[in-house]
């Protein structure tokens, strides 16, 4: 692993991409450990997990820190504080916490509140944001729907599929995820593949249901996208653990 | 906000060094099966921009406060009408060929848009 590709960017970019980097350089250690340690990765992916969450308690103090104010109306400042236990918890992480230290030792700590960063959307722009992505969603369907129904014109009507073309889409349903299983007990158990396929208005929904799975399965997932094993559960871990502590910490502030 | 920004590094890391051949070959696989007379370079055009605009869909909604996901429909599932649409009058029994997962967002699973569905 490149650790310097790594730490150039990070310099020069705000705490939530700090984040970002630093989950990325997790993760990245993560797959690293599964590889390397197969089932008895449970221990250190509790030092992974944790060191992550003190990153984000670094960049995010006034959400896990939340400035008290002190009798004399002088509020107190505890990330300085907060970034040294950070520092010197992960440099004592065996292995790979000296080249975590080394990525964000250089960086100015604390200082920087979460909503200087990062300001809180107003309704307006929620809703921009929200009508965006569903044309976004919507723009896709039509694209899809618009180039098999071109695509099946190119094709002779009447076209069938062989036993051995109906048997290659079952396995690549079957190979797909969730959706496309599902699919794939359907077509295997009512024997429809081949009569939807023969019509031709059948066939485009056909068609366009396949592609669909296909997305739902290999990009839209979880953790969609051609991800190994030990990363997708390398991340599940992380994920779930600041989630579910950052969700108490916040609470707990409330 | 954390948990955003640990999905937009996954989804970062994702398309930097996977998003790859992988999802082009399958799906221009898939594609040529079902299209067995189209011309190759027709079935690879078609499946470039369909994925990048999955793509481009997935960042965003990743980067929603509300994060959106989109839900299938099962073939098994019956009929509800909060979460699915179907075209015309059609009868309510049947499996179902789902052509356009439903939008909801992440947490709450407040639907967006709905699932447009078929019966068989």
């Amino acid at each position: 692993m490149n650790w310097f590709r790594v730490k150039t960017p990070i310099r020069a970019r705000h705490p939530e991409s700090f984040v970002e980097e630093i989950t990325m350089v997790v993760l990245l250690v993560a797959e690293e450990l599964y590889t390397a340690l197969g089932d008895e990765v449970t221990r250190e992916h509790l030092y992974l997990q944790d060191v992550l969450f003190q990153a984000a308690q670094v960049c995010f103090p006034d959400v896990f820190y939340p400035k008290i104010p002190s009798p004399g109306g002088i509020e107190e400042k505890p990330q300085r504080r907060v970034s040294a236990q950070f520092a010197a918890r992960i440099a004592s992480y065996p292995e790979y916490g000296h080249k975590l230290y080394s990525i964000v030792e250089p960086l100015e700590w604390g200082g920087v509140s979460t909503t200087e960063v990062l300001p809180v959307p107003d309704s307006t722009t929620t809703n921009q944001a929200d009508s965006r992505s569903i044309r976004q969603y919507l723009f896709l369907y039509a694209l899809i729907e618009s180039h098999v129904t071109s695509l099946v014109g190119f094709q002779s009507r009447g076209t069938s599929l062989s036993t051995e073309a109906v048997e290659e889409v079952l396995r690549c349903l079957r190979h797909s995820g969730d959706s496309g299983r599902d699919s794939a007990e359907m077509f295997q158990k009512s024997k429809k593949l081949p009569r939807l396929y023969y019509l031709r208005p059948l066939q485009i929904s056909l068609i366009r249901h396949i592609i669909a799975g296909f997305l739902t399965d290999r990009v839209f997932g979880r953790h969609g996208l051609d991800l190994s094993d030990g990363l997708v559960g390398g991340l599940t871990f992380i994920e779930n653990s600041v989630v579910n502590r950052g969700k108490f910490l916040v609470c707990w502030r409330d | 906000m954390i948990e955003q920004a640990v999905r937009r590094a996954l989804l970062r890391l994702s398309s930097s060094h996977v998003l790859s051949e992988d999802a082009h070959l399958e799906l221009s696989h898939l594609l040529r099966i079902l299209l067995p007379t189209i011309p190759k370079h027709l079935v690879k055009s078609f499946a470039t921009p369909i994925l990048d605009a999955a793509l481009s869909f997935k960042m965003a909604a990743m980067a929603e406060p509300a994060m959106y996901r989109p839900f299938w429909i099962k073939h098994r599932q019956k009929y509800d009408d909060h979460r699915m649409r179907i075209p015309g009058d059609a009868m309510l029994d049947g499996d179902i060929l789902c052509l356009i997962p439903g939008l909801e967002t992440q947490h709450d699973q407040i639907t967006l848009l709905k699932a447009f569905v078929m019966l068989l």
